[in-house]
């Protein structure tokens, strides 16, 4: 009986090990080289994780007893990558199309985590990604960071409304008009039908958000976002392409003491010092040599294909991402070929990982391989910005979420 | 009529005598036009001087077939390599011209097995339209080309696209040149045939057009040569012309043409197999990224394919409910067929020739295999590998400069030599520095509104 | 025995229930010889009598009244009647694009049961199959669809059928919602419209009379239920989270990939009208139900009719059971628990005393692929018999 109880007992407390080294599971990656992006690279490195943070790195870590080793000796393990503009898993689409003003959307609430886009995000190496809406709305609402695991929506956001976007230039435009053989209440029958509008309407609505935190009846969800922002209380992207519009943009910004981020800057290569007066970050993407163009208006025809190196020789802060756009090259291409084109190597790594997590405010999260950082970490056959490397496995929270084929 | 001076009278006619001494100086100058002639067109060539001998002492050589040189040197005389191998050697005769590319890498020049970029419009309205021909509607001034011969490619074959059932016949062309003439590889290369449902409502609408064209030009062939055979018999004059808008679909059956035969879905690969071996054809599929699902098929046959730009496919898994990733060429190539690789112009990546081969490399293709792809087995494909596709003796210098090794993505085409002639050079492409440098300052005003 | 072959010969040819106009006449014994209760066991060789459209008595050993009408089904098994619990039977001439009113995608004033059509071919077929009461539904391309209603399939007089004019509302975050011309065309734009219209409904006062916003004021009080189709992970997941925020009582409807968030459902009560499983479903999404059921989660069938027969309630039983679920449990969920989730359970969903007589007889076990719906009793009056040929 006694022996049965001590077995009892035994069986307890491993059981009650077991799940506690579960929780505290160690792994350790072997690598080839590390790239922690914050510092030099470090040959024959190991990173140790537990509990799905990293807990050591350099080339003598002791890998303890019982860790999970992870054989990436011909290998290179980097920070997984951020794209600060992502392809979006989302059901639906992401233009709330009755109105052309829409702060108070929230891009987290169309997040789908079956959505197939997830397992492109995590092939191609990116761990976290800023989900923005639509772009056909001239303010189109909050997009969110999201990690691209989980069962919820709710367990993959890291920060939700984490920006308010707006559209410059003719985007919103599109389809503003009457359909042919439709009756004039078709709700696309409305303003703005010319790039003019588009800035009329936009400073029309500081305006009367303004005039809203002075005095209100009622409390409305949109000024409300507005009024933040116009207190500085949530960052603003301005999408603008052409150099016009990044005026524009500027303009307006300085009309309202606002610090805005640019998204696209497809010309910013026209006016590099002017964003860097501003002490701009610019978020690039998506990149075609012969740029997309969906409405009529063309926009973005011209373009530098150094537009990332040049704005980085004048200073400005650089990040390059996906555009959101499905059909775009993959985060490390984009970044390989803006080399290719004139940015500096170690500004383009930075441009993937580190700038655009401190743009995202989830630095201290990601971004870089450092103790205390989440294990969110991608291992490639080779060095990142070469075309013959491949992806080979993606650890996210120190678990492994992706791994190719042999 | 007074004349004040003597140049006045000659000029009016009115010469005295020729002194000895002008008749020297005339002799003097027509020796020295003459000597002049000789030499100066050579030198206002298009990209310095033709020579007749060149020789490339390069850093490293990559043949494409045979192994890799390094520090070797190729020969070349009249347009045709007469010898490569290690500097030590080869002799270089005294009257070559040296080419140092010591920080260089050559191979020979990329060759596109299939466009239907650089046309006017890719696709006519009718289906059957076999009687057509790019060359009529290659437009030279096109960027394609232009951004094309940047990228090192040497010989492109330009077909009609992708939704004409029998579309017309093909050239090939290097991307150089103001005119077609200019251009010109070969030309009546490859008929074009896709089996692409646009133009009739239905698969099955679609293959029974086809049928029934064939089974009309049999009927019209048997009459025709029926006829000709009474007019012999009879002895009678026989000067009936056998309808030129069939000449090509009679070539393409009797071998002369071989058909390039577009396949939408993997569906289409047994039709395509199907009327290959009815009509017992000389065939090269053209895939859409969907035709990899007809790998096993396709090897079985050991047909030559030409892959989609799109070499990566996502599948659903419909049973595990999960995204799956198909590598095409990764696919084809252990199925054991041998593919070319085509662009698509306005993606990043997929835009270069070198790029999709670094992708099959990338996923495991072996490199030398994934380097023929984009320069032997397309030409091979074509039919212009007794010229292109490797650096041999006796076939044409078509080269390019690599700045470095050709998957390497930091790599660039420093210069294009074909037929022994520099074509493009990366130090002269004004429009390509526009590309990459900063524009000139233009004055910032002060108060934009 | 006389009085069986009469009522063989004839029935088929009656319009269901108007032959029998007279209540509390007509005693009914019928001897099986098996009685699933639901709510008490199963019962061999038991009878179960009714009078007066109700169920006076089942047991074994009853006394049967002499002027008794005895149905033999003393091989047969005997149920109660099946309950779709979410359905779009005789609505709108079974014209599946008049369920919706989407010119407003806020509609709760509308009431189904304006819709519906007691005579209609497609409530005849349902009783065949064993199916007695439905709950009918709009449908799930706005975001509020409607009132929904509880009707027996008896035909007749409302009075007779007519249970609940409004049962409930419909609401809806599936992606049916969305269209290219008419607002909301995105979720994040549903969700916010939804929000916006149950934040009104809670400062609504009769004062501002408003039809619309006073269904809504109901639901935002729990004095009716909401029935929210919600169908992949992140529709089920925004359909929770839009119960909590505004307390509501509330049922999942379809609900295909409930299951992999039933966590949030069984701490929310909330139960789920699943369905339906159809005979080419996967594997993978068969077991579903099970796990539901297993989770805690009250589930029911529906059959979505027409867009799929009303019999495809039972259909989805039968392969939850092969694929997990119990027998019970899936007896349960097409009987008691539907009426439970419809609030009825006090008249229908299972066999004992002072319950409505809604009894079906089977030739054998239901959950048998190949048994047959013999005899079918909507309130103590035979509405249907299988003509043997």
């Amino acid at each position: 009986m006694r022996i049965h109880r001590v077995l009892l007992i035994l069986l307890l407390i491993s059981a009650v090990a077991a799940s506690a080294a579960a929780q505290d599971q160690v792994v350790a990656i072997k690598a080839g080289k590390v790239l922690p992006v914050s510092g030099e690279p470090i040959d024959k490195g190991v990173i140790l994780i537990k509990g799905g943070k990293i807990a050591g790195i350099g080339p003598n870590v002791t890998i303890p007893e019982g860790a999970t080793v992870i054989d990436a000796a011909s290998g290179v393990a980097m920070p997984g990558l951020v794209d600060a503009r992502g392809v979006r898993p989302i059901r639906g689409e992401l233009n709330e199309q009755s109105d052309e003003m829409t702060p108070a959307f929230h891009v987290s609430l169309a997040i789908d985590p079956k959505s197939k886009l997830l397992k492109h995000n995590l092939q191609s190496g990116v761990t976290t990604l800023y989900v923005s809406p639509g772009g056909e709305n001239i303010i189109s609402g909050l997009g969110a960071v999201l990690k691209p695991v989980g069962k919820t929506a709710t367990e993959m956001i890291v920060k939700d409304d984490a920006a308010l976007h707006i559209t410059m230039g003719s985007d919103s435009t599109y389809g503003n008009d009457i359909p042919w053989n439709s009756p004039p209440t078709n709700f696309y029958y409305r303003r703005p039908g010319t790039t003019m509008a588009v800035a009329w309407m936009l400073r029309k609505s500081f305006f009367d958000a303004q005039k809203y935190a002075e005095a209100h009846k009622q409390p409305n969800p949109a000024m409300e976002v507005l009024v933040t922002a116009l207190k500085g209380g949530i960052p603003i992207r301005m999408a603008a392409r052409r150099a016009i519009d990044i005026r524009t943009a500027f303009r307006i910004a300085d009309e309202y003491g606002l610090k805005i981020i640019l998204d696209e800057c497809t010309e910013g290569y026209k006016v590099p010092e002017l964003i860097a007066s501003k002490q701009t970050t610019v978020v690039l993407g998506p990149f075609y040599y012969y740029p997309h163009t969906f409405n009529q208006y063309s926009e973005g025809r011209e373009c530098n294909w150094n537009n990332a190196g040049i704005l980085a020789k004048a200073g400005v802060k650089v990040v390059l991402s996906c555009g959101a756009d499905p059909d775009a090259a993959d985060l490390l291409t984009v970044a390989t070929f803006a080399v290719r084109h004139g940015m500096p190597a170690d500004l383009a790594i930075k441009a993937i990982t580190v700038t655009p997590a401190e743009l995202l405010g989830v630095a201290d999260r990601v971004g870089t391989l450092a103790e205390g950082k989440d294990a969110d970490i991608l291992i490639l056959s080779g060095e990142p910005l070469a075309s013959t490397s491949r992806v080979q496995r993606v650890l996210v929270n120190g678990r492994t979420v992706y791994q190719a084929e042999q | 009529m007074k004349f004040r001076s003597s140049m006045a009278l000659r000029v009016a006619g009115f010469q005295p005598a020729i002194r000895r001494r002008d008749a020297f100086d005339t002799w003097a100058c027509l020796l020295l036009c003459a000597l002049l002639a000789l030499v100066v067109p050579p030198c206002l060539a298009y990209g310095g001087p033709v020579r007749k001998k060149i020789a490339i002492q390069a850093g490293r050589i990559i043949p494409i077939t045979g192994a890799e040189i390094k520090d070797g040197t190729i020969l070349i005389d009249d347009g045709i390599v007469k010898a490569i191998g290690k500097q030590n050697d080869v002799t270089v005769p005294w009257d070559a011209f040296v080419i140092e590319a010591k920080d260089k890498v050559i191979m020979p020049g990329f060759v596109l097995a299939h466009t239907s970029d650089g046309l006017d419009t890719p696709n006519e309205n009718l289906p059957e339209v076999p009687f057509l021909s790019t060359f009529d509607s290659i437009d030279p001034p096109s960027p394609f080309y232009e951004d094309s011969l940047r990228d090192g490619v040497v010989a492109m074959l330009v077909l009609p696209g992708n939704y004409t059932l029998l579309g017309g016949t093909g050239t090939v062309v290097t991307p150089h040149g103001r005119t077609v003439e200019d251009m010109l590889v070969k030309r009546y290369v490859g008929l074009k045939i896709s089996l692409a449902p646009i133009q009739s409502t239905s698969r099955m609408g679609h293959m029974q057009r086809f049928r029934r064209y064939m089974d009309d030009l049999k009927e019209y062939r048997e009459k025709y040569d029926q006829r000709k055979k009474d007019a012999e018999k009879d002895k009678k004059p026989f000067d009936e012309e056998f309808d030129p808008r069939k000449q090509s679909m009679v070539d393409l059956l009797d071998g002369k043409l071989k058909a390039f035969i577009y396949c939408a879905v993997a569906a289409d690969v047994p039709k395509a197999i199907e009327i290959i071996e009815t009509y017992k054809l000389q065939a090269v599929l053209v895939l859409s990224p969907d035709c990899y699902k007809a790998a096993p098929l396709i090897a079985e046959k050991k047909l030559p394919v030409i892959l989609d730009p799109q070499l990566v496919v996502w599948h659903t898994n419909e049973e595990k409910n999960e995204e799956e990733m198909k590598v095409v060429p990764q696919i084809f190539n252990r199925a054991g067929v041998k593919f070319a690789l085509q662009t698509d112009t306005s993606s990043y990546g997929r835009r270069y020739l070198w790029y999709q081969a670094a992708t099959a490399v990338k996923h495991g293709m072996n490199r030398d295999e994934a380097l023929k792809s984009i320069t032997l087995y397309p030409a091979q494909f074509i039919g212009i590998d007794d010229r292109f596709g490797s650096i041999e003796k006796d076939k044409e210098a078509n080269l390019i400069f690599l700045t470095g090794d050709p998957l390497d993505a930091q790599t660039w085409v420093d210069k294009v030599m074909r037929a022994g002639e520099i074509v493009y050079e990366k130090d002269k492409d004004e429009r390509l520095k526009k590309l990459l440098e900063k524009p000139r300052e233009k004055p910032e005003h002060e108060n934009t509104d | 025995m006389k009085r069986i072959l009469v009522l063989l010969l004839i029935s088929p040819m009656l319009p269901p229930a108007s032959a029998w106009a007279a209540d509390g006449g007509q005693v009914i014994a019928i001897r099986a010889g098996r009685i699933v209760t639901v709510a008490g066991g199963i019962i061999e060789n038991g009878i179960v009598l009714v009078r007066g459209g109700k169920i006076e008595d089942v047991g074994k050993d009853l006394q049967v009244p002499g002027d008794a009408q005895v149905i033999d089904a003393s091989k047969q098994t005997v149920v109660p009647g099946f309950i779709d619990a979410h359905s779009h039977l005789g609505l709108s001439l079974d014209a599946l694009s008049e369920i919706d009113e989407t010119v407003q995608p806020i509609a709760a004033e509308m009431q189904v049961i304006d819709a519906f059509d007691p005579t209609a071919d497609a409530l005849a077929k349902a009783v065949r199959c064993g199916v007695t009461t439905a709950m009918l539904a709009p449908g799930s391309r706005n975001p509020v669809g409607g009132q929904t209603a509880i009707v027996k399939l008896s035909g007749g007089s409302p009075d007779r059928w007519l249970l609940r004019q409004t049962a409930g509302v419909k609401l809806s975050v599936a992606g049916d919602v969305l269209m290219h011309d008419r607002k909301p065309t995105s979720m994040p734009g549903l969700i916010t419209m939804l929000r916006e219209r149950l934040d009104s409904a809670k400062s609504y006062t009769a004062a501002k009379f408003d039809p619309s916003t006073e269904v809504l004021s109901r639901l935002v009080q729990r004095a009716i239920p909401a029935y929210v189709q919600a169908q992949t992970v992140d529709e089920v997941s925004a359909a929770t989270n839009l119960i909590s925020q505004y307390n509501l009582q509330a049922v999942i409807t379809g609900g295909d990939q409930a299951d992999e968030v039933v966590e949030t459902l069984v701490q929310q009560k909330v139960p789920v009208i699943y369905g339906p499983l159809l005979l080419y479903s996967k594997d993978k999404d068969l077991k579903r139900p099970a796990k539901l059921a297993g989770a805690g989660v009250k589930l029911a069938f529906s059959s979505c009719s027409p867009r799929t027969c009303a019999a495809d309630i039972r259909t989805s039983a039968i392969l939850a059971v092969r694929y997990g679920l119990s027998r019970d449990e899936a007896m349960k969920a097409l009987t008691l628990n539907a009426a439970e989730i419809l609030g009825v359970a006090d008249r229908l969903g299972s066999i004992q005393k002072g319950r409505d007589a809604d009894l079906v007889i089977f030739d054998a076990d239901p959950l048998d692929a190949s048994s047959r719906v013999e005899t079918v009793i909507i309130d103590g009056k035979v509405v249907y018999q299988r003509e043997r040929t």
